[in-house]
């Protein structure tokens, strides 16, 4: 029976299907989770309107990206799948005004994040938890404008409110507050992860589309 | 995405072939136009050359939106950029004084007009690109600059999906608040019972969705024809040009120090 199939005219379609690299399917899943990813981001973003969170939005984010990072692991099977979804996601925040090093980053990281999960062999769950950390960082990329236009921004008040104020302002938001955000993003993408792995088995594999 | 105009009638206009009435501007002009307007109000400042920068890319994105048929939303937007305009310079002179230059109403009052003078109108952009385009017409101009298939195809499919996932969203919230699940029952609740199942159903629609566009013969050896008319108008110069003299501009200035 099989020998038969691969015999038929219907052969050369399968073996489409199995060329190796990215086919057409792969795009559109990354297209696919690349838009999941956005909604959770934007639904976060929406939270950065509270002015702490301006600065802390990308710890629930990491925490909730977990469970549609999760899935998308289980559905990447070759190489390039997860960097062409950080490149999205760095182009889509370009063009709403980001600045470009966020494409940098989501570039870099996504590659990153490709090559643990490839050490995996995109099989293994804790290479998918540590890919999910990295690929989580991407975010600081479109933060850091914040950071350096801080500056740029508080600078034409030296004149108006004395260069103690300004500094004040300026250090509010710079140097250690970067650096937590960094270990808050690692910390909450872990747990993200964590809780994405549970919500594989619960539901996705369940509904049959892990 | 080629298969987008026919798997969903509502969100996009049917495109009229081979007669192009009135204004239209090529999907490549609108993306030049986006990342220079994003140049323009990034890289301007908060001195008063950089207020005018940011008002001038403004006002074309207003213009345009009106154009569109969006005046609402155009004037709405205008309103609030200029109400944070008003704010910004009332800062400088009378607000801090009042408010206490550190107090916490004074810094968020900053960071909101900020948002609004630097980041607002490039997303203001940004949704003028996807409401007035095609995906078919996107996917036409892009080949057109011989960009591979991998940058053009994720690109549209995320394009196309946005309408769909308003669309699913909807439909989930309305069946858990007939189920009594609402924001009262906490954001795990929330996550578990919408986000899962908006998950799970995009995701069955990538599946339909990527078996229609290898039907359509994306991703095949062949190059695709379209019969979307896509080029380049005196619109499109003039709007391109206009809009890379204030990228232009910001740049030198940024660069001489102003």
């Amino acid at each position: 029976m099989e020998k038969a199939t691969q015999q038929a005219p219907r052969g050369a379609k399968r073996q489409i299907e199995q060329k190796r690299g990215i086919g057409v399917r792969d795009l559109v899943t990354c297209a696919v989770f690349a838009v999941i990813y956005f909604v959770i981001f934007f639904a976060c973003g929406c939270l950065g309107m509270i002015p702490i969170m301006a600065y802390l939005f990308p710890l629930p984010l990491a925490l909730v990206s977990g469970i549609s990072q999760m899935l998308f692991y289980t559905k990447v099977r070759s190489f390039g799948m997860v960097t062409i979804m950080g490149a999205l996601m760095g182009l889509l925040t370009f063009l709403m005004g980001y600045g470009p090093i966020g494409l940098g980053f989501g570039i870099v990281c996504g590659l990153v994040a490709d090559l643990i999960l490839k050490a995996g062999g995109y099989r293994s769950v804790k290479a998918a938890i540590a890919s999910h950390c990295v690929f989580s960082l991407w975010i600081v990329g479109t933060q850091l404008p914040m950071w350096i236009m801080t500056e740029a921004y508080f600078e034409p008040y030296r004149a108006s409110q004395g260069d103690a104020y300004v500094d004040e302002m300026i250090s509010l938001v710079s140097g250690g507050m970067l650096a937590a955000d960094l270990a808050g993003i690692v910390v909450c993408a872990l747990v993200g992860a964590f809780i994405g792995t549970k919500v594989l088995r619960k539901h996705f594999e369940r509904a049959g589309i892990a | 995405m080629a298969g987008a105009s026919s798997a969903a009638p509502a969100a996009v206009e049917p495109v009229v072939l081979g007669a192009r009435e009135g204004f239209w501007l090529d999907p490549r002009t609108k993306v030049a136009m986006l990342v220079c307007a994003n140049v323009t109000l990034l890289a301007s400042g908060y001195s008063p050359v950089g207020f005018a920068l940011k008002s001038a890319a403004v006002a074309v994105a207003v213009a345009l939106l009106a154009q569109a048929g969006r005046r609402a939303f155009a004037f709405g937007f205008s309103a609030a950029f200029l109400a944070s305009l008003v704010l910004e310079l009332l800062n400088e002179g009378v607000l801090l004084e009042a408010l206490g230059a550190t107090s916490p109403l004074a810094v968020l009052l900053r960071l909101v007009t900020a948002m609004v003078l630097s980041f607002l109108p490039g997303t203001v952009f940004a949704y003028y690109l996807f409401a007035t385009t095609t995906v078919s017409e996107f996917v036409a101009a892009f080949e057109r600059l011989r960009l591979p298939q991998k940058v053009i195809i994720p690109f549209a499919v995320v394009f196309r999906f946005f309408p769909t996932v308003l669309e699913e969203y909807r439909s989930i919230r309305d069946a858990m608040h007939l189920r009594g699940v609402g924001w009262r029952c906490g954001p795990v609740a929330m996550i578990e019972y919408r986000l899962v199942p908006l998950i799970v159903s995009l995701v069955k629609i990538g599946d339909e969705l990527s078996a229609a566009s290898v039907a359509r013969g994306l991703g095949g050896e062949a190059r695709r024809t379209s019969r979307c008319q896509v080029g380049f108008g005196a619109a499109d110069i003039a709007l391109a040009a206009l809009m890379l003299a204030l990228a232009a501009f910001t740049m030198t200035k940024g660069v001489l120090g102003w």
